[in-house]
């Protein structure tokens, strides 16, 4: 780091290259679509730029994350889109050959992880935030605190909140089966 | 809901879900990142590759559909999956919980003679394999599957009893078998004058989708894999089949 401050562009690389995978998933998953690799792109090219401002000490994952989650942010507001989870859902694999119950379980997993992204992507936009950052990246609370911007405090009690809504609105599809969408009407803007 | 319940079991989902997502793979932007760090004039912003359009297109008109029924979720991602854009993801095989799990959504059990009639395209039959012991018609024909047990002529049965899962799925993947990109063990191997992919064991797999879009995702293969065309119908063959016996299988498949 202490190089790579110092204007080492041979030292930055090798940040650019450890933390590209991250970012870009980062930038995907906030919604940067098919513009995320200039996300990425613009988003190292910021992070070298106030290297200076970056407090000696703290991590540049978290750091270079909410440049990221800050760009795509602009996109959204530039192209005044917002793609969606552009992940797909028909990623979800399922495993071999099995047992023709064991097909129907697999079947009824791929459903339950599809009907789980889509209720994350109907989640007001705070807490698919911290979805996102905390469990789709794995980040620790504070690395999402960081990302985010937000207060360290406010992580947890966040997180909670968007877990119930998840789980309530996971029973009421499962409930009402073939309603579309999920409960939007609650979305919030804090 | 009363907050501070108990979320263990969902975080651990969501966290599964987040492995099981495929993404684009990322880009090396630390060329370009140099490049304008060097002090040489902005690149123009990347132009998005030329698959970018079909994508978006493609993962909007998808994400449509999983809006739909849960029974409609299940279908899209099966057919997607069949399609090529998905790699198999690592989990194992799921024990069927005791009384059965119920039906697939969209798919019923069928007679042979039922599904042809439901079926929108000519199901094909390997002779070798003889008398599928379950057919399955899904996805109002476009899907059948044949479940075989063991028996003569068929490959040990993996975890469940099943020896061979025949997947038939009417249209065709042409560029998946242009750009097979892969671990070093995947073979592009012909079928009757046909391009086919064998994909053995568990492995990562690269390769270009039906979408038009290139698809990185470790697979984790529960068996050995053959998938090829005959006409207008993409077959996979499941099992723990040999190459040779594979291909025996696909010859014989009419």
């Amino acid at each position: 780091m202490a190089s790579a401050r110092g204007g080492d562009l041979d030292a930055y690389e090798v940040l650019v290259v450890r933390y590209s995978p991250l970012a870009h998933r980062t930038a995907v998953l906030f919604g940067a679509g098919d513009d995320a690799p200039d996300v990425v792109q613009e988003a190292f090219v910021k992070a070298f730029r106030s290297l200076r401002r970056f407090r000696e000490g703290a991590a540049f994952r978290p750091w270079l994350l909410q440049i990221v989650v800050n760009e795509t942010r602009n996109l959204h507001r530039s192209r005044s889109r917002r793609a969606t989870l552009a992940a797909r859902v028909v990623a979800l694999g399922g495993s071999g050959p099995a047992e023709v119950s064991g097909a129907d379980v697999e079947a009824l997993a791929h459903e339950r992880r599809a009907a789980l992204l889509a209720a994350v992507q109907a989640l007001p936009e705070r807490d698919r935030a911290v979805v996102t950052c905390r469990y789709l990246l794995e980040l620790s609370e504070s690395e999402t605190a960081r990302a985010l911007g937000w207060p360290a405090g406010t992580v947890k009690s966040q997180l909670s909140r968007a877990l119930d809504r998840l789980q309530a609105m996971l029973a009421g599809d499962s409930a009402e089966s073939g309603r579309s969408g999920g409960p939007r009407a609650d979305r919030e803007r804090r | 809901m009363t907050a501070g319940m108990d979320h263990s079991g969902l975080e651990e989902e969501l966290r599964e879900l987040g492995r099981l997502l495929v993404l684009p793979p990322a880009p090396d932007v630390s060329g370009a990142v140099r490049e304008r760090l060097a002090g040489q004039p902005p690149r123009a912003p990347r132009r998005a590759p030329r698959w970018a359009v079909p994508v978006a297109a493609a993962v909007a008109a998808l994400l449509a559909l999983l809006a739909a029924t849960p029974a409609g979720q299940a279908a899209v991602a099966r057919l997607w999956e069949f399609a090529g854009v998905v790699v198999r993801s690592g989990a194992p095989a799921t024990p069927a919980p005791p009384g059965g799990a119920g039906t697939l959504p969209g798919q019923s059990r069928q007679d042979l003679a039922t599904a042809r009639r439901q079926a929108g395209f000519p199901i094909l039959v390997p002779r070798r394999l003889g008398t599928p012991d379950v057919v399955l018609v899904a996805d109002g024909g476009r899907v059948v599957s044949l479940i075989y047990r063991t028996g003569p002529g068929r490959p040990p049965a993996g975890t469940g009893g099943v020896s061979a899962r025949l997947d038939e799925f009417d249209g065709t993947l042409d560029p998946v078998f242009e750009k097979v990109i892969a671990a070093p063990d995947v073979q592009v191997v012909d079928v009757n004058g046909s391009q086919a992919v064998w994909v053995p064991g568990p492995h990562s797999v690269t390769y270009l989708g039906r979408d038009g879009g290139y698809h990185e995702e470790s697979a984790h293969l529960a068996a050995n894999t053959l998938i090829w065309q005959s006409g207008r119908v993409t077959l996979r063959l499941e099992g723990a089949f040999s190459l040779p016996a594979a291909l025996a299988v696909a010859r014989s498949t009419t």
